[in-house]
């Protein structure tokens, strides 16, 4: 069925003028420098973000929720290692935990609870053979497979606690 | 042997060849998709002086995210779909800048001023009706009364149900009559 017949006259007609002038439009438009420069782009900008009905979003090669969860978990992992330095070191008093802010959000972590974030990031720091320094370590270097492994590893360990 | 000079590539076959590191099948790609999406633009009202921007940011964009394409709808309706999303992103742009309001240049093969000025007056009042539907109702009346398509193409590509592609359609036609009247 057509879809014009599906259309009262007015719009119809309507519709065809409108169209008229958006193949005249069309004609300004060169799709051979178009390809040139969509391919140009796309060599010079291979990871660049790309604009998605508002603003910048990112390309993500696994799910966000995944991405945000692995994230979370970071920074429970920043904040426990930062936990672990204040208690280890001793430092005294507000002015250690003023600098680390952190320290002080996984404060409510128990030993329990930290070390079994902690060996939960042990075992993604091993996938795939690769260790990671810590300091290395960000969302962004993890692999999909690494970050599965993560969210894993994090879940057992809520079972764990 | 290549492949017979004749036959037709699919669109799906140049995507997977792209996949590849093939550049030449996204050049065909664009070729093959970049009027009809300059004309879906223009019918929605995109400046001609912004249009080959548009196509080629949008068919940048749908490189982009190819990962993302998963086939339910064609290549074009899905690049169709990014089109109208980057146009509405940048009309609200230009909406910051003072732009030069466009009337379609219709043209009418009688020549008779009377009847240009009525073809050019309800093209008008069209583009501006289209422009005031709903985001649903506007992307199904053109899919639909623009180029076509059919009811579960146009369901898959925006993923609503069948049932509510007509609807919509429903919808945006009783609108657009009670706007042009």
């Amino acid at each position: 069925m057509d879809p014009m017949s599906e259309l009262p006259d007015g719009i119809a007609r309507a519709l065809k003028a409108l169209d008229a002038d958006a193949a005249r439009r069309e004609a300004a438009v060169d799709p051979e420098r178009v390809a040139q420069r969509v391919l140009a782009r796309l060599r010079s900008e291979p990871v660049a973000p790309v604009a998605f009905g508002g603003g910048a979003h990112w390309v993500w090669s696994v799910p966000r929720t995944l991405r945000l969860a692995a994230a979370l978990a970071l920074l429970v992992l920043a904040g426990t290692a930062s936990l672990l330095i204040v208690r280890g070191s001793r430092i005294p008093g507000p002015a250690g935990a003023a600098a680390l802010p952190v320290a002080i959000q996984a404060d409510s972590l128990s030993l329990a609870q930290a070390e079994a974030v902690l060996k939960a990031i042990e075992d993604v720091r091993v996938v795939n053979g690769a260790r990671l320094r810590p300091s290395t370590v960000s969302v962004e270097d993890l692999s999909e497979q690494e970050l599965r492994a993560l969210l894993q590893a994090m879940q057992s360990s809520e079972g764990a606690l | 042997m290549g492949v017979p000079a004749t036959a037709v590539v699919s669109d799906g076959d140049l995507i997977a060849r792209y996949q590849a590191g093939d550049e030449s099948a996204a050049a065909e790609l664009v070729r093959r998709h970049a009027g009809a999406l300059a004309r879906f633009l223009a019918i929605q009202g995109a400046p001609e002086s912004e249009l080959e921007d548009l196509v080629q940011d949008a068919l940048f964009n749908a490189f982009r995210a190819l990962g993302r394409f998963r086939g339910g709808a064609s290549f074009r309706t899905w690049l169709l779909t990014i089109g109208t999303n980057l146009l509405k992103d940048r009309r609200r742009q230009w909406a910051r800048r003072p732009l030069i309001e466009l009337t379609p240049d219709v043209a009418d093969p009688s020549g008779d001023p009377s009847a240009v000025a009525e073809a050019t007056w309800t093209a008008q009042k069209l583009e501006e009706g289209i422009g005031k539907l709903a985001r649903l109702q506007r992307e199904v009346f053109l899919l639909r009364a623009h180029q076509g398509l059919p009811y579960p193409e146009i369901a898959r590509a925006l993923e609503i149900s069948e049932g509510a592609a007509r609807v919509h359609f429903h919808h945006a036609v009783k609108r657009l009559k009670a706007w042009i009247r």
